[in-house]
């Protein structure tokens, strides 16, 4: 762990508690944590970079680019426990993505420019 | 004149007797120093024993060298089979692959980890990662991030 990652993971778990409280304020919109989704894309852009272009930590994946369909997927992996990350795994939950949250996100991040389709 | 004398006596052996307290406590105090010098010296060593080991244990999981790029191209030949090709859609769920070209070198390592250790759930991805070597992932890491530049 660099002092990046763990910067990253302490600012994740500040997010999660933020999240967790504006929970228990809004119990009439448990599946959103009562975030709205602009709330929901500025903890994703704390890590991946506001466009997704500009990863915190060596180890983070850029998501600009990507295929809005394959990060919605990636997403609701976390969700069910089909993929697992210590940081992931919790900020899924914490911001009470739902599915339109993920296909929302798959599409900002996706609509950006960066990765590129492997070339034989 | 006797009476004296026992008096002088007897202060002589009240002074021996605190001179000899005072030498015995700073006798006992020397020794419970020592043993702790001795106890922090072996506390030391123990202590450069545990780092040593440490070192010895990063060096050898560092044994990885830096991905190398241009051996990861070559590594790299079976990814191409669905991740060259523009829009390749994975079967079932139904999701396009993701693109990598550009990706980060060290979250290509990561997740073909997972993918060998079951962290990820993939069985064809499973399947090509349990191929590959903690080099060979450097190398595709290496590989794929290089078309940044």
């Amino acid at each position: 762990m660099n002092l990046k990652s763990i910067a990253a993971f302490t600012c994740a778990l500040g997010l999660a508690a933020l999240a967790c409280m504006a929970g228990a304020e809004e119990a009439a919109a448990p599946a959103t944590n009562g975030l709205s989704f602009d709330d929901k894309l500025k903890a994703c852009g704390a890590c991946h970079g506001e466009k997704g272009d500009k990863p915190l930590a060596p180890d983070y994946p850029m998501l600009a680019g990507q295929h809005p369909d394959y990060i919605t997927q990636a997403l609701k992996n976390y969700r069910d426990g089909r993929r697992t990350h210590p940081i992931m795994s919790m900020q899924v939950t914490a911001l009470g993505l739902t599915d339109e949250d993920m296909r929302k996100l798959g599409e900002y991040f996706g609509a950006q420019q960066g990765l590129q389709t492997l070339t034989k | 004149m006797r009476h004296r004398a026992d008096r002088s006596r007897h202060a002589r052996a009240s002074h021996m007797n605190q001179y000899k307290a005072m030498v015995d406590s700073a006798t006992v105090a020397y020794r419970r120093w020592r043993a702790r010098r001795q106890k922090g010296t072996q506390m030391k060593l123990r202590k450069s024993a545990v780092l040593t080991a440490i070192l010895l244990l990063t060096a050898a999981a560092s044994a990885v060298a830096d991905g190398d790029a241009a051996m990861g191209r070559k590594k790299a030949e079976t990814c191409m089979g669905c991740h060259a090709i523009p829009g390749y859609f994975n079967v079932y769920p139904s999701y396009r692959v993701p693109k990598l070209g550009g990706q980060a070198g060290k979250y290509i390592e990561s997740a073909l980890k997972q993918y060998r250790d079951g962290g990820r759930q993939h069985d064809t991805m499973h399947a090509n990662a349990a191929n590959l070597s903690d080099q060979d992932m450097a190398d595709i890491g290496a590989y794929i991030e290089s078309y940044r530049k």
